[in-house]
């Protein structure tokens, strides 16, 4: 199994304008991690934070306007050929948000997860058939035969994301990227999704990106912790460390921001100071492998 | 009972709401029975496709064909809003009962600064002068925390908690008695929804009117509500003050639920979530409207199986003011 490793990793948009005078948007900046085998690591933060343009940045779907990618060592940034992406794209998976958008409505189950096994040639035709049951069975639906045979509307919201899920491991990546893959299930089903990612990251060995606005869920099946704030991480570490003692201003403001039934409303006001300005500011280690975005 | 019945200010008495389709009816509500007093926060909780946004709409008489109301009463203050012609309810709506939609992004006029929206809705209802409706607008944006300057701002301006906090704004305008929100935090982040929240239970406080406050999120409900009712394929299951749902819920969809959400704190125990999925309204399954996901169901004593699986409970009060429909639970 391989590691992902971004380093330093940034993206600007243009906003408006031409030449030196353009205006940019500094969507993320100065952004460092490493995904390891059986390993999750979570990426929380609000809408807008960046989260998402860091998996496409992994995904290759952005070019990086800084930083570098390393998967296994190997500076991956740069090669938009198309036998590299297609090599780089049978290690690093990625799952979307929405399950409805992200099948084929006019085609069968069996469909999604056999075309990556053509196009990446993982193996003869006369296994295919038997590899796309083995893998719907894998992920927790069954029988499969049945399943394979339906179209994406006869499923429900939870039943479509695995589908989904199937079809990311069907090339067995060493990588699977999950941009918020639970946030359109039903409250009674996204438990299932995580403990399916818990049972293939400990059974495959296979590293996690979980992006997500939903710390708790975060808490339930990370590792490790990256909390987002306007493009940049603020507080990185092992997830009841971030979590359980947080240091930053806005990882504080996350938490108490959370809804919780023990303590019934809390009508004090949410602290947004402090968290004006992150310019001039840098990750220092607080206690070993606890990140905080601190003044330099 | 009696006594109770005339204090409500909103009283559903066995609504029933069908979508007419060619060839049959698919009943989303199914005799749903609920009260909110003046004042009171009711949460209605439940996951997509059980019917709560239909009830929000059945109660605004707002369904749009296929959907009707197939029967029961909806009585505001006593009166049958089902019954009300078109006038009466225009009279009604808005003036006593009015309503924030989930997407509140997409309720305001994209080409129309928020004041003339404002100064729109106060002319449909009163006899008043433009700069009067703006000077209201004004005030009423500060009371949710926008300044009064933002009246020339066009939604596109404004973020998304901003222009969810301008339709609670406009909910408000009338001083109705009653609000009924669905989903109206669903789209925000957590942050910008525990200060909506909070801004919510302060004007509550001030103004006193009373909200039917629908959501999925039922961690947020047993913070935020007096008291939660939960609809499970078109029924309420469970009804009971907030703490004693929190603390002692009986039904197992209830303790699905309350089992779905990971802790913040505290040890991390594996979670199971429910199986299965909601089942489809066209067909609901016999019995128990619960029983093919349900982990107390197991046919184990084959009489109870029989009975879950062949009638249907029906809505108890097990303790005071805590209602329960489940074969399992015994009565009071």
């Amino acid at each position: 199994m391989s590691t992902l490793e971004v380093q330093g990793l940034g993206k600007r948009f243009p906003l408006r304008g031409t030449g030196i005078r353009r205006d940019m948007l500094d969507a993320v900046s100065d952004v460092s991690f490493t995904l390891r085998p059986g390993c999750v690591t979570a990426l929380v933060g609000e809408s807008g934070s960046g989260k998402s343009t860091v998996a496409r940045l992994l995904a290759r779907l952005y070019e990086p306007s800084d930083g570098t990618i390393l998967f296994d060592g190997e500076d991956v940034g740069g090669q938009w050929r198309r036998k590299t992406l297609l090599d780089y794209r049978s290690r690093v998976q990625m799952i979307f948000q929405d399950p409805f958008a992200s099948l084929n409505p006019v085609k069968r189950v069996e469909h999604h997860i056999a075309r990556p096994l053509q196009i990446h040639g993982r193996c003869t035709r006369g296994q295919v058939d038997a590899r796309v049951r083995e893998l719907l069975a894998r992920v927790g639906l069954v029988p499969p035969d049945e399943i394979a045979q339906k179209y994406p509307h006869q499923l429900s919201g939870g039943q479509r994301q695995r589908v989904a899920i199937a079809r990311a491991l069907a090339v067995e990546p060493s990588v699977i990227l999950a941009d918020e893959p639970i946030s359109m299930l039903d409250v009674s089903i996204r438990i299932g999704i995580l403990n399916l990612i818990l049972q293939l990251k400990r059974e495959l060995g296979i590293a996690f990106l979980y992006i997500t606005h939903d710390i708790a869920s975060a808490r339930y099946v990370a590792d490790e912790v990256l909390v987002m704030y306007r493009g940049r991480i603020v507080e990185q570490g092992p997830t009841d460390a971030v979590l359980l003692d947080p240091q930053h201003a806005y990882t504080k403001l996350l938490l108490s921001a959370v809804p919780n039934p023990e303590s019934g409303l809390r009508l004090e006001p949410l602290v947004r100071a402090e968290l004006a300005d992150q310019t001039g500011t840098q990750l220092q280690e607080f206690r070993p492998g606890h990140y905080v975005r601190r003044p330099a | 009972m009696s006594a109770v019945a005339t204090k409500a200010l909103l009283e559903l008495d066995d609504l029933s709401v069908d979508y007419v389709l060619a060839d049959r009816r698919v009943r989303a509500v199914d005799g749903v029975s609920l009260s909110i007093a003046p004042g009171e926060i009711l949460g209605l909780a439940g996951e997509s496709g059980c019917g709560k946004s239909t009830l929000a709409s059945a109660v605004l008489q707002i369904l749009k064909p296929p959907a009707e109301i197939a029967g029961g009463r909806i009585l505001f203050q006593g009166r049958d809003l089902a019954a009300m012609s078109r006038d009466e309810l225009r009279r009604v709506r808005w003036r006593h009962v009015s309503l924030v939609f989930q997407s509140a992004m997409n309720v305001l006029n994209p080409v129309m600064r928020v004041g003339d929206q404002f100064v729109d809705m106060f002319k449909a209802h009163d006899r008043v002068r433009k700069s009067d409706a703006l000077a209201r607008a004004g005030d009423l944006l500060e009371l949710v925390g926008i300044e009064r300057t933002r009246v020339r701002s066009y939604p596109h301006e404004l973020s998304g908690g901003m222009r969810q906090r301008v339709v609670i704004a406009m909910a408000l305008a009338l001083e109705p008695e009653l609000i009924v929100m669905d989903e109206p935090t669903t789209a925000l982040d957590v942050v910008v929804q525990r200060e909506i929240l909070q801004e919510l239970e302060q004007l509550k406080q001030r103004l006193g009117f009373a909200v039917l406050f629908i959501t999925h999120d039922l961690s947020l409900l047993v913070e935020f509500s007096d008291r939660i009712a939960i609809m499970y394929a078109g029924e309420v299951v469970e009804s009971a003050a907030s703490d004693v749902l929190f603390r002692s819920a009986l039904h197992p969809y209830t303790n699905g639920l309350m089992s779905s959400f990971p802790p913040l704190t505290g040890p991390i125990v594996p979670l199971t979530g429910i199986a299965g999925a909601p089942p489809d309204l066209a067909k609901p399954p016999p019995g128990c409207r619960f029983h093919p996901r349900c982990p107390k169901c197991t046919g184990l004593d084959s009489a109870l199986h029989r009975l879950q699986t062949s009638e249907r409970p029906q809505l108890r009060e097990v303790a005071p003011g805590h209602h329960v429909a489940c074969h399992l639970v015994d009565g009071a």
